[in-house]
């Protein structure tokens, strides 16, 4: 074996954060086909039959193949790219907007994930538990409809103001915990979570108050946005893809939490902060001040999501706006931490999550496997991740010599 | 009890703790393992309590062959440890500590205290151990607190004791009383294994001194071997102990306590009218034993601490209840006392925790972003100025050993423009070679005309680096001294007699 | 051997199942594209939020699809349920690319969604349960709509002929015409009733407001969850109108209704429930003996029509619109033995109605 080759076998063999991961995946795309096996009739029925003959095992393992492989294909081809309509649509020229859909809608998802993680991920680096990113978000929206629906100006001023709208809206939720924990010490646990109640009654209010309510209507459903307030196609209506100008907007955000966290004064703060409280504090760090940026800043973040979700995908807002399954801000934070709280890692893990989510979709309309398997998948990633140990043994892994250790979790709860 | 340890070798990942370590203990023989921080001390003890597996190795007692599933099965076997943080339940009497985990019980499963008093009155006389066993474990001072510890474990049938460190928290009075019950116990036949890095005490009490560095054996010396020999042995190349110092130029006071009072956090007063100066080029020595309120005086000094009453001044200027952030900016250095949990982020490089307190000061930071390569720039110097040994300056300073932990602290702290430097304990946990350095670092900076306050609870330390010594007990300046001063009147005055009482 | 060799081994067995299940990966593709020649007709219908295990709309909608399939086996029937209502679109484009012959789509909340795809995709056929009717625009939509305040008009005479204190009460899930119109017919019907019978039964949760009530507006003020989900709302709900004497209640609220049950069963005997949508003894067999009767909307049998009609090349867009005349709505008796004299004197009712000799308005009849 060559020199480099042995290396990265080593690299290979050496658990990491990385390897950890992308080991996690495997597995959780495991457990996946198990619960697809031990959920088919047909397929359970051949394994009922595997001792009868070895023509029955034989046909038992292809029928798994059959129906896993049917359902993991599906799943990629409708989240990333599906190979045979791609190839026609580059001999032929024709059919891009098929051949491109699955990415665009990826994509879709994954712009306002990327941006709520990120907000949450800054809060976890500095030690603390925004779980009401979601809330956040749900008022971004509501502010940003105000502005998007009930104002009318040319798009070059009216997009940043309804985009602006959005940011204060979850600026104004997150600094309700913000200013409650650093001036009371109020755990923001309770409170951000609570919150998240407060401001999904808030939003059904606001959409049956004839002011938001969209005429006509007595259902709960607003107003649309105007489309100078909306974020366009990235490639244009015409393009028929529904990927929009919120993934410029999520780019921003990367860019802009990258240098905040490696090469600000105020994010080197943060993460001394988070790292060690005690630390910060008699380093002269203002302990109060920096809770208190923690909350504007993710609160923002996630307000912002919030209102590019309504200005680039669904337009206008209704009952179910970011509730339930659609709560991205809930979603943020598992995909932050799959993302180590990294912007880069939680560009990655956004990604995952979108793909899982838009595959899956894609997987049900084409085998009737229910669209809740990617939400097993993304659960037991996230479970294998958060037990290194689990997946080192599985998989044989070395330790890692150095410290290198997978943190999963911030600091603890207690604080 | 006779406990033989033959080659035990036990590996954390790539690093070997205890590499082939040979020892015996013979009865009634008070056995010495003297090494540095590091050295393998505590894992060697942790194997013999059964708290770790050896990866190899055998340990007997009495020549048979022992595996430890557990601490259960080692004080099944005799083996009583006495850790350096104590395992005792603060709320519960002496008595029901003692007999915790192995309780006398009535027929109907009811604690029988009258039978659980009656049996640690009888250990403590049978071992000169004297302690009320009705008094609560959290009122009693440090010293009975390790007393019960020790009672605990014989209780126990302990026919080896392990002392991990006994003394860090002891007043020189109660560290003599140790010394006189491990004497005795010894001579009942007892065994001890008195794990210390203090040459004095060790020279003082063993039978044998088992030196080891780096995970091994270097070697077996009788107690008589000298001081400095000892100290090479542990450090592996020769060191001076005496700090050498010029006498003192005082000029004008920098730092000026006032009638200080300071509630700690159950908000007594944990200091009590406390008036200090420390002069430009002085130090100032803090003596007391731990908990005496100077943890308290340096954090309202530092600015994490509200002052309840009084004035604190540094070079003229009040800084009363300042923030950290602006005492430091006045000229303040700080080597906090407990640095993993104030003076650095372990996570973070060493490069970062040498700006972890100026981050923003030119050049470091321009308009809200930071300089990496000044930043980088500064560590690189300082780490080659301060002879700081890491692999790079962007490896997290979780990765340095501890002493070059406490390096990163004092480079950062003496690199930036002071007035005084306030360190508290600022060699606990070093090895003789980084506490020599350190002293060096402070002596020098003192010659500059620095004002310097340490505080301290090594005896050696305030008596070897103080130009005068102000000793601290229940809140209060017991009385301010020459280094000259006997230990003995020191150590009284630390147990809370005042000055005019004895003079 | 050191660890790290036997590590090896172990970790090479993994990347051998992993390029396994790679191979099994592309196996499967080749049996699927192998399948695709048959042709089938693929019937798609797109739930909302509740899915398809519903106990209602969705439910409903659904098992016309499987209905449809029983008579027809060369319709292959797949469903999308929506997780929330960002996932509309998302969901009807799929099976727009999946080629489904038609997709069915459940829910007036779905109608924008709707009618983007089918102006995107003309060729491509829609049906919409449950439609409110201003917004049709396409020819390749059908809208399926039903006037339930018919059968509830029905369901509110056989509680106020059934009723021991005189009270019966209802409730809806959220204030949507598609709810307050069962509202509005059911207080029509007890209205009807104190009129022919000189009686004077007060009806708990809903006031209808003057003029007339229609799927596009039907106004009036009353007792509502706030969504279809909240058991312990529906339960509390009816619990404080058994408790202000009332002995049936009526909940308008989807599954909301099931805590409403519960709350009938501990109350004790005497009390009862109007179930709604779908048959109550069917899509909630164990608690049949609680329920007095359902006020059904026909959602299975148009869903199955729309379907089959597509299946066979005769599908139409536009309006269908479900009455008591072609059993797009009915009074469905429950586990409660009613009388045979109410229940002819119902039948007749239904005839008046059909005809347009009775209203189903409650404006029409005098307040007692």
């Amino acid at each position: 074996m060559s020199e480099s080759r042995r290396r990265w076998w080593h690299r290979l063999t050496t658990r990491s954060p990385l390897l950890v991961t992308l080991d996690a995946l495997i597995l959780g795309f495991v457990v996946g086909a198990l619960v697809i096996i031990t959920t088919t009739a047909s397929v359970l029925d051949a394994w009922r039959a595997m001792f009868s003959s070895w023509a029955a095992f034989a046909h038992a393992c292809q029928l798994t193949a059959d129906v896993v492989g049917a359902a993991y294909r599906a799943m990629f081809t409708g989240a990333v790219v599906n190979p045979r309509i791609f190839w026609h649509a580059v001999t032929t020229g024709q059919g891009w907007t098929l051949a491109l859909t699955p990415l665009s809608e990826t994509l879709t998802y994954a712009a306002p994930l990327i941006i709520a993680s990120i907000g949450v991920g800054i809060a976890f680096q500095t030690g603390i538990f925004n779980i009401g990113a979601n809330g956040q978000a749900i008022l971004g929206g509501v502010a940003g409809a105000y502005m998007g629906s009930l104002v009318h100006l040319p798009t070059v001023v009216h997009l940043p103001l309804t985009l602006a709208a959005g940011i204060a809206g979850g600026v104004i939720v997150g600094l309700v915990p913000g200013l409650l924990k650093a001036y009371t010490g109020a755990h923001e646990v309770i409170v951000t979570l609570m919150l998240n109640y407060v401001v999904a009654a808030l939003l059904i209010f606001t959409l049956l108050s004839t002011v938001l309510q969209q005429p006509g209507q007595q259902n709960d459903i607003s107003r649309t946005l105007a489309p100078s307030a909306q974020l366009a196609p990235l490639f244009g209506a015409a393009s028929g893809l529904r990927v929009n100008w919120g993934l410029a907007v999520a780019a921003l955000v990367v860019v802009f939490a990258w240098w905040f966290l490696e090469r600000s004064s105020l994010g080197f703060d943060f993460r001394v902060t988070g790292a060690n409280p005690q630390a910060a504090r008699a380093s002269g760090i203002n302990a109060r001040a920096v809770i208190v940026l923690v909350f504007v800043i993710s609160g923002g973040l996630a307000g912002l999501a919030g209102i590019v979700q309504l200005a680039g995908t669904t337009h206008y807002l209704d009952g179910g706006f970011l509730i339930g399954n659609a709560g991205i801000g809930f979603t943020a934070i598992t995909v932050s931490l799959l993302g180590r709280n990294r912007p880069v890692g939680i560009v990655w893990s956004s990604l995952l999550f979108a793909g899982l989510g838009v595959g899956g979709r894609a997987m049900q309309a084409a085998t009737g496997i229910p669209l809740d398997l990617a939400t097993v998948i993304q659960s037991a990633v996230v479970l294998f991740v958060a037990t290194p140990v689990l997946v080192q043994e599985i998989f044989r892994l070395r330790h890692a010599a150095a410290a290198g250790e997978v943190r999963l979790a911030t600091s603890g709860w207690g604080s | 009890m006779r406990l033989e340890l033959r080659g035990i070798t036990k590996r954390f990942g790539t690093l070997t703790a205890n590499d082939h370590i040979d020892l015996t203990v013979e009865p009634g023989q008070i056995h010495c393992v003297l090494g540095e921080n590091g050295a393998g001390k505590s894992t060697l003890m942790n194997v013999v309590f059964g708290l770790l597996h050896p990866d190899d190795g055998e340990i007997l007692i009495d020549g048979v062959p022992q595996r430890f599933a557990n601490s259960g099965d080692a004080v099944r076997r005799g083996i009583g440890m006495v850790h350096q943080h104590f395992m005792l339940v603060p709320v519960f009497t002496v008595a029901e500590n003692v007999v915790l985990g192995f309780e006398p019980t009535s027929r109907l499963g009811r604690l029988d205290r009258a039978r659980a008093r009656q049996e640690i009155r009888h250990t403590s006389q049978q071992f000169n151990l004297e302690v009320d066993p009705d008094a609560i474990v959290e009122n009693l001072p440090v010293g009975l607190q390790q007393r019960v510890e020790i009672l605990k474990a014989l209780n126990h049938d302990a026919e080896l004791l392990i002392l991990d460190e006994p003394t860090a928290v002891l007043t020189p009075q109660e560290i003599d009383a140790l010394m006189a019950i491990m004497r005795s116990l010894a001579a009942s036949g007892k065994s001890i294994l008195f794990i210390s890095h203090k040459l004095k005490e060790v020279r003082a009490i063993s039978d044998v001194v088992t030196v080891i560095r780096q995970g091994r054996v270097v070697d077996q010396v009788p107690p008589t071997t000298g001081e400095s020999t000892l100290a090479s042995l542990m450090v592996g190349r020769d060191v001076t102990l005496t700090v050498s110092k010029e006498a003192a130029a005082p000029g004008a006071p920098v730092l000026e306590l006032d009638d200080v009072v300071v509630r700690d956090d159950r908000g007594l007063a944990a200091v009590d009218h406390v008036s200090l100066r420390v002069h430009a080029g002085e130090i100032l020595a803090l003596a007391g034993v731990q908990g005496n309120g100077q943890t308290e005086l340096v954090e309202a000094i530092v600015g994490m601490r509200p002052v309840e009453s009084g004035r604190i001044t540094l070079g003229g200027q009040d800084v009363t209840g300042a923030t950290p952030r602006s005492v430091l900016d006045s000229g303040l250095g700080h080597i906090p006392e407990d640095r993993h949990r104030y003076g650095l982020v372990l996570s973070l490089s060493v490069a970062d925790n040498l700006v972890l307190n100026a981050p923003r000061r030119a050049p470091f930071a321009h308009r809200g972003t930071r300089n990496l390569a000044a930043v980088r720039g500064n560590a690189e110097s300082l780490v080659s100025r301060f002879d700081i040994r890491t692999t790079s300056v962007q490896a997290p300073l979780s990765s340095l050993s501890g002493g070059n932990q406490q390096k990163v602290i004092v480079a950062r702290e003496l690199s930036r423009p002071l007035q005084v430097l306030v360190a508290s304990q600022p060699t606990r946990g070093l090895d003789v070679g980084s506490i020599e350095y350190v002293h060096r670092q402070i002596v020098e900076q003192r010659n500059e005309g620095l004002a310097v306050l340490i505080v301290s609870s090594e005896l050696d330390e305030v008596m070897a680096l103080g130009d005068r010594i102000a000793v601290m007990h229940a809140g209060q300046i017991t009385g301010v001294v020459d280094p000259s001063t006997s230990r003995e009147r020191i150590g009284l005055l630390m147990a809370g007699a005042t000055g005019d009482g004895h003079e | 051997m050191s660890r790290g060799d036997s590590g090896r081994v172990r970790l090479g067995t993994w990347l051998g199942t992993a390029s396994l299940l790679a191979g099994t990966l592309t196996l499967g593709a080749g049996s699927v594209s192998a399948q695709a020649a048959a042709k089938p007709f693929k019937a798609c219908v797109v739930t909302d939020t509740g899915g398809i295990n519903d106990k209602s709309f969705n439910a409903s909608a659904y098992k016309g699809m499987e209905d449809a399939h029983a008579r027809n086996k060369n319709i292959v029937v797949s469903y999308l349920s929506s997780q929330s209502s960002a996932d509309y679109v998302p969901n009807i484009n799929s099976f727009v690319h999946q080629g489904c012959g038609i997709i069915v789509t459940v829910g007036f909340l779905m109608d924008t969604a709707t009618q983007q795809a089918a102006n995107a995709h003309p060729h491509q056929k829609f049906a919409i349960v449950d439609d409110a009717p201003q917004h049709l625009k396409y020819h390749n939509v059908l809208a399926l709509q039903y006037e339930t305040d018919q059968a509830a008009f029905l369901g509110g005479y056989l509680a106020a002929a059934s009723t021991h204190t005189g009270v019966v009460g209802t409730y809806g899930g959220m204030e949507f015409p598609s709810v307050t119109m069962y509202m509005n017919g059911f207080v029509a019907g007890v209205r009807y009733y104190d009129k022919v019978k000189g009686a004077a039964v007060k009806v708990l949760g809903w006031t209808p407001a003057k003029g007339s009530c229609s799927l596009a507006s039907c106004g009036g003020t009353g007792t509502f969850v706030g969504n279809f989900t909240d058991q312990t709302a529906g339960k509390t709900i009816a619990a404080n109108d058994f408790a202000a004497g009332a002995d049936i209640v009526f909940p308008v609220a989807g599954s909301v209704g099931l805590g409403s049950v519960v709350a009938a069963q501990q109350a004790g005997r005497g009390h009862s429930i109007m179930w709604v949508d779908s048959n109550g003894c069917v899509s909630d067999a164990a608690d049949c003996s609680w329920f007095i009767g359902t006020v059904a909307k026909g959602v299975e049998a148009s869903v199955r029509d729309a379907v089959l009609a597509a299946a066979s090349g005769k599908f139409h867009g536009g309006t269908y619109l479900g009455t008591l005349k072609n059993q797009g709505t009915a009074l469905e008796y429950g586990g409660i033995p009613v009388p045979a004299a109410i229940k002819k004197a119902i039948a007749a009712i239904a005839k008046g109605i059909e005809s347009g000799r009775i209203s189903v308005n409650p404006n029409n009849y005098p307040v007692k």
